[in-house]
């Protein structure tokens, strides 16, 4: 068994270090330089994808078989125009207007719009989509507008005029 | 197999397309075959989407999926014998691309490495993107994919441009929407599938297209320069996924591309005609290609007029991009005047905000801000753009000198005309701002980055390679 003498390089490290040395050796020259470093640079990990104001947007790949979707195309018919409220006394205050897009998104072709409470009873409209927490102040908006409650499809309360 | 049918048939139709503009004929190289290639699918996937709308607006009730389907696969078929009749006759020789320098190990191996790993973490986190929000991020919500949901149903499909859904921009073009619902409604289902790939082909192909584009023009070294800096910008796009922004930004930059490979074989007049095509389909792809038109134009005319081309060789050249440009932009009018309401921009502009000095000073704080921090990097995209061109020089080959010019007049006339819309915006300047911006020059960066590469110095100093073709 033969050891390198200290000071002297190996067979293999003979053999690489040239190698090495002709593979840098470009970097001796600015344009190179700054292109190897541009492409160091895309290497290094970048920041991660944003996520921001969409958090309340559902994760699951298929939006249109979730039931509460497929209750209110039930209740709804496909060339209903429906009037969106989010408050108990039928009007839509939109902090963010992500329910209302997601809600569109889900009715088509179905239109939502947005009518003030006192314009209901001319009766351009026969269906309302409102997203209340609490039943009973559904049930007291129908009553107050002539309406019935035709149901509850998950978040999505739907009122109807009737017949 | 209908999913695979619904891209494959749209990718049929633009090479047919390209095919009759010469784009693989006898003479042409083995790059410029995969730059045909590459434009293709775009190119055929807005043909396909003009033809859809045009379909879903007359004949649906009377003819059915069938018809849109026989009607496709008519246009993909005499597309293909025009392409077998111009390979017949065509004799021509293309130019060769610039003589290639044989790039370093080094510069070859990193370059190639950064491509790759930029293009695996962009499908990671495109996959990530749309596992977590399979209907795309807000606008796509909100505007393309529910344009889309509308157009799919034979019976209401117009209440997609009615004004009681402002917020949903009902004025907007089509070319996403209506390519999106042609494919749902050929698979009987509104599957998160075809947006969803849609939006990564559109990203992937946009750093194809700079890559391949700025190997033909400038050799390998500058594509991967190329593409890697497209990558930032695809990158930086999933914040904004399944969007029209990245479509357009392929749009432009395409034409862009073809008018170069004009430049570059000036004897022939196919890439004039893909160029107008794809010019065309921005116009057809958001209103922001109406400024892109314009500025290409004005851009065009100037350099004309500076290199004294003559009124016969200006005509020529007119008439080649006007037959590309017609079939979409013609479509894109007939939907601006028969369907779309007016656009909320226009109804209520704000004229005394050109003239308004502290909100042009805002606007333009704000867009230096937003290219000063845009980009995936560790450093923002145009710093390190800047510091390449600084470091390399500028050395635009005298055959691309005055497509370079009009290219680099182009880009920030384009960017004026953005200023120019939020000075005049009604809507409040800050939000506008805020929520645009980024998108904006996501539009006009990937080719940026091409002007850049095609302008900067050599990077190596090697002798060129015995044969630089592909």
């Amino acid at each position: 068994m033969t050891a390198t003498p200290s000071g002297e390089t190996g067979p293999a490290t003979r053999d690489r270090l040239p190698f090495l040395r002709r593979l840098l050796s470009p970097l001796a020259q600015r344009r190179t330089l700054a292109t190897s470093l541009l492409f160091v640079l895309a290497l290094v990990p970048p920041a991660v994808v944003r996520e921001g104001d969409d958090e309340t947007l559902p994760s699951a790949p298929h939006l249109t078989t979730r039931p509460e979707v497929t209750c209110l195309h039930q209740l709804l018919p496909l060339d209903a125009t429906v009037a969106f409220f989010t408050e108990a006394d039928g009007t839509a205050r939109l902090e963010s207007p992500s329910p209302l897009y997601y809600t569109q998104s889900q009715l088509t072709p179905r239109l939502l719009v947005i009518r003030p409470p006192e314009r209901w009873p001319s009766g351009d409209i026969d269906w309302f989509v409102g997203t209340l927490s609490d039943p009973g102040s559904a049930q007291a908006l129908a009553n107050r507008y002539g309406l019935r409650v035709r149901g509850q499809c998950g978040p999505w309360t739907v009122l109807g005029r009737v017949p | 197999m209908t999913l695979l049918a619904g891209f494959l048939l749209p990718t049929w139709l633009g090479l047919a397309v390209v095919g009759a503009c010469g784009g693989f004929g006898r003479g042409v190289s083995a790059s410029g075959r995969v730059l045909g290639a590459i434009v293709a699918l775009p190119l055929g996937l807005g043909l396909t989407s003009a033809v859809a709308f045009l379909w879903i607006a007359t004949w649906r009730p009377c003819v059915g999926t069938a018809g849109e389907v026989g009607l496709e696969l008519l246009l993909a078929v005499l597309g293909s014998a025009a392409w077998w009749l111009r390979q017949r006759s065509d004799a021509g020789q293309e130019r060769q691309p610039a003589s290639a320098p044989r790039p370093g190990l080094l510069l070859a191996g990193l370059g190639s490495l950064a491509l790759a790993v930029g293009g695996w973490r962009l499908v990671r986190v495109w996959l990530v993107a749309t596992y977590r929000h399979p209907g795309g991020d807000w606008d796509a919500l909100a505007i393309w994919n529910l344009k889309a949901r509308f157009l799919f149903w034979p019976e209401g499909w117009d209440r997609a441009f009615s004004p009681e859904i402002a917020w949903s921009h009902p004025d907007y073009p089509l070319l996403l929407p209506a390519f999106l619902a042609r494919t749902w409604i050929w698979l009987g289902d509104r599957s998160w599938i075809v947006p969803a790939a849609t939006s990564l082909a559109f990203l992937l192909l946009v750093v194809a297209l700079a890559t391949v584009s700025a190997y033909r023009l400038r050799g390998w070294v500058p594509a991967l320069v190329a593409g890697v800096l497209v990558w930032g910008v695809a990158y930086t796009s999933l914040g904004f996924n399944q969007y029209a922004d990245m479509p357009l930004a392929l749009y432009f930059l395409a034409t862009n591309v073809l008018l170069l490979e004009s430049a570059h074989n000036p004897g022939s007049r196919g890439p004039l005609v893909l160029a107008g095509l794809a010019a065309g389909a921005m116009v057809w792809t958001k209103n922001e290609g109406w400024a892109m038109l314009t500025a290409l134009l004005a851009s065009e005319g100037v350099v004309a007029w500076r290199d004294r081309l003559t009124a016969s060789e200006v005509r020529a050249r007119a008439l080649a991009f006007g037959v590309g440009l017609l079939p979409l932009a013609a479509t894109t009018v007939l939907f601006k005047l028969t369907f779309a309401p007016a656009n909320d921009l226009v109804d209520r502009v704000a004229w005394g905000g050109l003239v308004d000095p502290g909100r042009l000073a805002t606007i333009l704080g704000r867009v230096a801000g937003a290219l000063a921090s845009y980009g995936p990097f560790r450093l923002p995209l145009a710093v390190v753009l800047l510091a390449l061109v600084l470091v390399l020089g500028v050395a635009v080959p005298p055959a691309l000198r005055s497509a370079a010019t009009s290219l680099a007049v182009r880009l920030p006339l384009v960017l004026a005309a953005y200023c120019a819309a939020f000075a005049v915006t009604p809507n409040p300047l800050e939000w506008h701002l805020a929520t645009t911006l980024e998108r904006l020059l996501s539009q006009l960066l990937p080719s940026a980055v091409l002007l850049a590469t095609l302008a900067m110095g050599p990077i190596e100093n090697r002798p060129a390679a015995p044969d630089s073709r592909l």
